[in-house]
């Protein structure tokens, strides 16, 4: 007796008890469903993170000064800051790995005036190499050069809302002069550039609505004109870019390390290096535990269904007794009753399996579009469940299956 | 002219074991032989051994002891899988109760034990229309067990006994179930089997007046045959024969 033969005679089995085959499914379907739905909206959120990393910068590396101990009060000492050639040796030691440094400062915010036009902005502080390391889309003139950071200049950078609110879409803003007043200062610059604003439409990095314009300068200007700034000769913060196939957790922990050394024993600070990727596996690791969590309590649910499965096996055996032992009569091998009961629990598990996938990958897929990260189906948990329904089949099917075939003929022949 | 012997038993004891002492012996050392062709019956009160040696003719159950050849296969040793083989082949069953497959039509009933025997399916169709027009039953080939009388279950169970041509049909009080009407047609197919393909009949029965039918009669009592004869005209040919 073939397969085939087997999947018609369970087939035959199933159609007589249509209701009792599908609520004995139910328990596979629930199951199934809930692992594959968790599973899509597991992958989706990963693969947003991984997405939204790419376009805020994944292999940059936060370097700052912190304070050793927050309890007591301590102040950044001038020999505590990162000198300019301290970090020309760290950039020539590290070349292969460093694409790029940038510093920035917060001027905080201020009022922009062109004629008529007032609008509330705040004002950056940039090194050239900003613009790269935090992925500012230029879409007008060029970013700082290292020519206005040397000559300290009043140039600076606005975004294209500002733009279009000066001169229209269409307008050229490049070589205007507007005059923007903070607390302490009142300075006229000249527009060198217009950058697109990044959007990031992923819930996992909602940081509150920012509708402030952010308008950027040399570092050099900005340090010049805030009264307040002390580290003149240092500096307590920067990103590093790394080259894209440097592992930037690594290289932070090296930074940090090659820094520290620096600072001496005896200051108040430490160095912290935090690479953005380090942040992203973290908490794509903590959506990996929370879906195996929820995985969990699914696979409990599957366990139930199977034990389910194996009950409704067991009763069917028994009220098929007279006819397994027919069926013996006839000649059939307890091989040929074991694969018949068997291949039935495998089909009951699969077909709830089949139903569980379309269900659990419809739920799942509905769950990511509704928090906004699209996704496509997982193909390989897909294959994983069906496999997994399958194997509950063979794994609660058997003990049924070989009562059924163990039973004697003469004992099933007279079972009433 | 030598006949074939179909079966021989020697000696065949079976015993039940109820714990060491209480050893239940049905059967006490049956000899029996079936030659091919020939339409035997069996008959005996309840209790007397009858479904027993059943079990055993029809390769369902072993004996305790002594020896049992089907067609000259020496049943001994022979594995369970080798049991479902020969009940299979050699053997077909027909039941008082008729035991057909509720959820199965006719149809399917009948190629049932082709199924199992690895019939390619269009051959196993092709011939289970074959004997069910064999036992007139072919306008009923599509109908359930539920959807048939009696009479017309009996005629699909005697189809599907004969579905794999088998070297005996054993037929367990065939008529049992039925009333006198039915239960001589069934009888009139089991004589047809028998004149006209010529086929090894046993039947099991405890109604004299039927036994008297068959070509001769075995009687059970209390485990032992007690009596062996020719039955009827049959004798008088068996003394042709003999001359």
């Amino acid at each position: 007796m073939n397969l085939f033969e087997n999947v018609r005679l369970a087939l035959e089995g199933l159609r007589a008890n249509k209701m009792r085959a599908l609520l004995t499914m139910l328990g596979i379907i629930i199951g199934i469903a809930s692992v594959m739905a968790i599973s899509t909206l597991g992958s989706a959120m990963t693969g947003s993170v991984t997405k939204t990393m790419d376009k805020i910068g994944g292999k940059n590396i936060m370097v700052s000064l912190s304070p050793k101990n927050y309890d007591t009060q301590s102040t950044l000492q001038e020999e505590d800051l990162i000198t300019q050639d301290e970090l020309d040796a760290f950039r020539s030691t590290y070349a292969d790995q460093i694409k790029a440094i940038s510093f920035s400062t917060g001027m905080g915010s201020g009022q922009l005036n062109s004629g008529f036009i007032h609008k509330d902005v705040s004002i950056t502080g940039a090194s050239p190499d900003y613009g790269l390391v935090n992925n500012i889309n230029l879409v007008q003139g060029r970013f700082i050069s290292d020519r206005d950071m040397d000559g300290t200049r009043n140039v600076i950078i606005i975004d294209t809302t500002l733009r279009n609110n000066l001169v229209g879409v269409d307008g050229d803003v490049i070589g205007k002069e507007i005059q923007v007043d903070t607390k302490s200062t009142n300075e006229t610059y000249t527009v060198i550039g217009v950058y697109e604003k990044l959007v990031i439409d992923n819930p996992l990095f909602y940081m509150g609505d920012d509708t402030r314009i952010e308008c950027f300068i040399p570092i050099t200007t900005a340090k010049s004109l805030n009264p307040d700034t002390t580290n003149l000769n240092g500096y307590e913060n920067f990103t590093i870019m790394a080259t894209s196939n440097t592992d930037s957790a690594a290289f932070a922990l090296t930074t940090k390390e090659y820094f520290v050394k620096g600072l001496g024993a005896l200051s108040d600070f430490t160095i912290q290096a935090e690479s953005l990727e380090a942040m992203a596996s973290e908490a794509t690791g903590m959506l990996a535990t929370l879906s195996l969590g929820i995985s969990v309590i699914a696979g409990i649910s599957l366990l139930v269904g199977g034990i389910g499965v194996m009950n409704i096996m067991l009763v069917s055996v028994t009220e098929r007794t007279k006819e397994i032992g027919i069926r013996k009569a006839l000649g059939a091998r307890n091989s040929a009753i074991r694969s018949q009961f068997i291949i039935e629990a495998i089909i009951i598990c699969l077909i709830g399996g089949i139903i569980g996938v379309g269900l659990g990958s419809a739920l799942g897929i509905m769950g990511s579009t509704l928090m906004k990260f699209p996704t496509s189906p997982p193909f390989l948990p897909m294959i994983i469940a069906l496999c997994f329904s399958m194997a509950i089949g063979v794994f609660f099917g058997f003990y049924p299956a070989n009562k059924a075939a163990k039973l004697d003929p003469i004992d099933a022949l007279r079972y009433e | 002219m030598m006949r074939n012997k179909i079966i021989e038993m020697r000696g065949i004891v079976k015993s039940y074991y109820l714990g060491t002492p209480n050893e239940l012996e049905i059967l006490h050392g049956i000899d029996l032989d079936v030659y091919e062709g020939e339409f035997l019956s069996i008959v005996g009160a309840s209790g007397s051994g009858k479904s027993t040696l059943m079990n055993i003719l029809g390769a369902l159950d072993r004996p305790t002891k002594g020896h049992y050849y089907l067609d000259h296969l020496p049943m001994e040793n022979v594995r369970d899988d080798g049991l479902s083989q020969i009940r299979n082949k050699k053997i077909g069953f027909v039941f008082q109760t008729f035991n057909l497959i509720p959820r199965s039509t006719a149809l399917k009933n009948v190629a049932l034990p082709m199924l199992y025997g690895g019939v390619p399916r269009s051959e196993r169709s092709r011939r289970a229309a074959e004997l069910l027009q064999l036992v007139e039953m072919s306008g009923r080939s599509h109908h359930r067990p539920n959807e048939l009388s009696g009479g017309q279950k009996q005629r699909v169970a005697i189809a599907r006994a004969m579905a794999n041509d088998p070297a005996i049909i054993l037929a367990d009080e065939p008529t049992g179930a039925l009333d006198t009407h039915t239960g001589r047609l069934v009888m009139d197919i089991f004589h047809r089997l028998h004149q006209e393909q010529g086929k090894t009949i046993i039947l099991i029965t405890h109604n004299a007046e039927l036994a008297e039918e068959t070509e001769r009669t075995i009687r059970l009592r209390d485990g032992s045959i007690v009596d062996n004869r020719m039955n009827g005209h049959y004798q008088l040919e068996a003394c042709h024969e003999s001359v």
